[in-house]
């Protein structure tokens, strides 16, 4: 069962086309990721889908429903930047939230207030916190109550490194919970270690959507050198008729598209034909690397 | 409906600028108020030790007395709409500026739910400032207490020039551009608007120019009787329909905000 569906969703903002006809759908339990450059959408689309933008042509549903505040106070969100009454506590910041919302107990407040390592400053007006506090106590606000659904929207922004771990374990544990998180990020690292699902945004429009490995496929990529490059290149391509054979650097970059390959038979091969390898190793294609390709061409 | 006010209060009750520009309202709706009876007093006692009292007597009855303070009060109040406006606008300022009125949407409030909260809340704060005045003329009135609909009268004015300051502020995110654009209108575009109107004859449009429209409910201290008496009577004579004309207007402005806050991107 999907938990949102976007169906050929566009939004104009007077001549520009911020969304071009996206369709996509995010499975339940699923960890969806929304990558794209900068300007490509994604905040668009989630403006979108919790309704504080109106969409210029197309639909959403939400649980297979159609949007309402009934059905937005079950989904937590941190949209673009914490938002919070400077002058309000961070607990009465979540109290307020927890009003709108009516998700959960007071006790829920101190729990997630322990989660993100607020407790001790909970008392203290939102304008003291810093960007990292800020962003901590928007990602407790999300989790309050237990949604059913999470969005957040770059949510390790103003985090230090310590507090990027914390939050990418947080999702980790929030997957194996069974939750349901829509993540936009531009860190692909991130999103590689976390999520099952993304979707690839370029200006308004959806390149690629799908579960994580489908779009990683099945390409492997092995850098091999050794004296005679010529020699050798004549030799993988013998070898491997299928492969693509790039030079870099002194390096042969062998692009294979197969799951594994025996890199201790291919140095015996190479030996066995004359060949000595001086460098041999290899790269698996990332979520980088396929996402660079894909916004790239 | 409790919910709501019960969201707003909790939004306020922190909020240190609120509590600071309120009592600055009262402070200036009791001490304006004050200064304009004793200066009024002063004037008129040298006058009456001179014995020149006795000729203006007629048209300076009692402005300060009950019940003829609740006109004069309302009148010189009537003035102090800005400071009152300056609260509403910051109050809608700190839902732009803070980003919070996107993330009540998201949290699951409806758009409708948000503008009504407000409108609630106007609606409160039409009668903390209703208070005020009754206040500033039980601080300086002379006689007895006499009631008069004049109260009334003050009240929808305050809610119909506050619901306009709340629209501006609504449309325009920027609350000392807000300000500026209210005040700029209130004390020089529609002062020159009447005067230029008038000036070419269109006076049957004067009385329903947006502000316009509510200060007719409160007619001038009964001195002005005597510059312009046709004129008085005639201002006397049409209150019950400006009050017409001001709900219709409040009722337009909310149900127009309604409808095109539901259709905006936030």
């Amino acid at each position: 069962m999907s938990v949102l569906q976007v169906n050929a969703l566009s939004k104009n903002f007077g001549n520009i086309q911020a969304l071009d006809q996206v369709s996509f759908e995010v499975p339940q339990g699923s960890v969806f990721g929304i990558l794209g450059p900068n300007g490509s959408g994604k905040t668009t689309l989630l403006g979108i889908v919790t309704e504080v933008l109106k969409a210029s042509a197309g639909n959403f549903l939400w649980f297979g429903k159609v949007a309402s505040a009934t059905i937005r106070k079950q989904i937590g969100t941190l949209l673009e930047t914490p938002n919070f009454y400077p002058y309000l506590s961070g607990y009465d910041n979540l109290l307020l939230r927890q009003k709108i919302h009516q998700r959960g107990s007071l006790k829920d407040i101190q729990e997630v207030l322990e989660v993100v390592k607020l407790s001790e400053r909970a008392k203290s007006p939102a304008k003291t916190y810093s960007l990292g506090m800020k962003q901590r106590l928007a990602i407790a606000a999300s989790l309050l109550g237990k949604p059913q659904v999470l969005i957040l929207d770059e949510p390790t922004n103003g985090l230090d490194p310590a507090g990027i771990v914390e939050i990418r374990d947080l999702i980790l544990e929030l997957r194996e919970q069974n939750y349901t998180i829509i993540l936009a990020s531009h860190l692909l690292d991130e999103v590689e270690k976390v999520c099952t699902h993304t979707a690839i945004l370029k200006q308004g429009k959806l390149l690629s959507y799908g579960k994580v490995d489908e779009i990683l496929g099945k390409g492997l990529t092995i850098e091999i050198a050794s004296s005679s490059l010529t020699e050798l290149a004549n030799f993988l391509q013998n070898k491997f008729p299928q492969a693509t054979i790039k030079k870099e650097n002194e390096v042969l970059q062998l692009v294979i598209e197969t799951d594994s390959i025996n890199l201790a038979s291919l140095n015996q091969s190479c030996f066995e034909n004359g060949i000595i390898l001086h460098h041999l190793a290899l790269r698996r294609k990332t979520l980088e690397t396929a996402f660079l390709e894909l916004t790239e061409n | 409906m409790l919910r709501f006010l019960q969201l707003e209060w909790f939004k306020i009750r922190s909020n240190r600028a609120f509590w600071i520009i309120l009592f600055l309202n009262l402070l200036a709706f009791v001490g304006f108020l004050q200064v304009i009876a004793n200066t009024y007093r002063n004037v008129t006692s040298s006058e009456e030790k001179n014995g020149k009292i006795e000729i203006l007597r007629p048209f300076f009855e009692k402005p300060f007395s009950y019940p003829e303070i609740w006109q004069t009060s309302a009148f010189f109040l009537s003035f102090l709409v800005p400071l009152s406006a300056i609260l509403v606008i910051l109050n809608i300022n700190n839902e732009w500026s803070s980003k919070m009125l996107r993330q009540h949407i998201i949290e699951g409030l409806n758009r409708k739910e948000f503008l009504l909260s407000k409108l609630i809340w106007l609606l409160v704060l039409t009668l903390i400032f209703t208070f005020f005045y009754v206040l500033a003329n039980l601080f300086v009135a002379s006689g007895e207490w006499e009631f008069s609909n004049t109260i009334f009268y003050f009240a929808i004015l305050l809610f119909t020039q506050l619901s306009i300051a709340f629209v501006v502020a609504l449309w325009i995110k920027r609350s000392v551009l807000a300000v500026t654009i209210f005040i700029a209108y209130m004390l020089i575009a529609e002062p020159l608007l009447i005067w230029f109107l008038k000036k070419n004859g269109l006076d049957s449009i004067v009385p329903f120019l947006p502000l316009e429209v509510s200060d007719r409910l409160i007619l001038p201290p009964e001195v002005f009787k005597f510059f312009s008496p046709e004129e008085y009577k005639k201002r006397t004579d049409a209150i019950q329909e400006q009050i017409f004309y001001t709900m219709l207007e409040s009722t337009l402005l909310w149900v127009f905000t309604f409808w095109r806050f539901e259709k905006k991107d936030l």
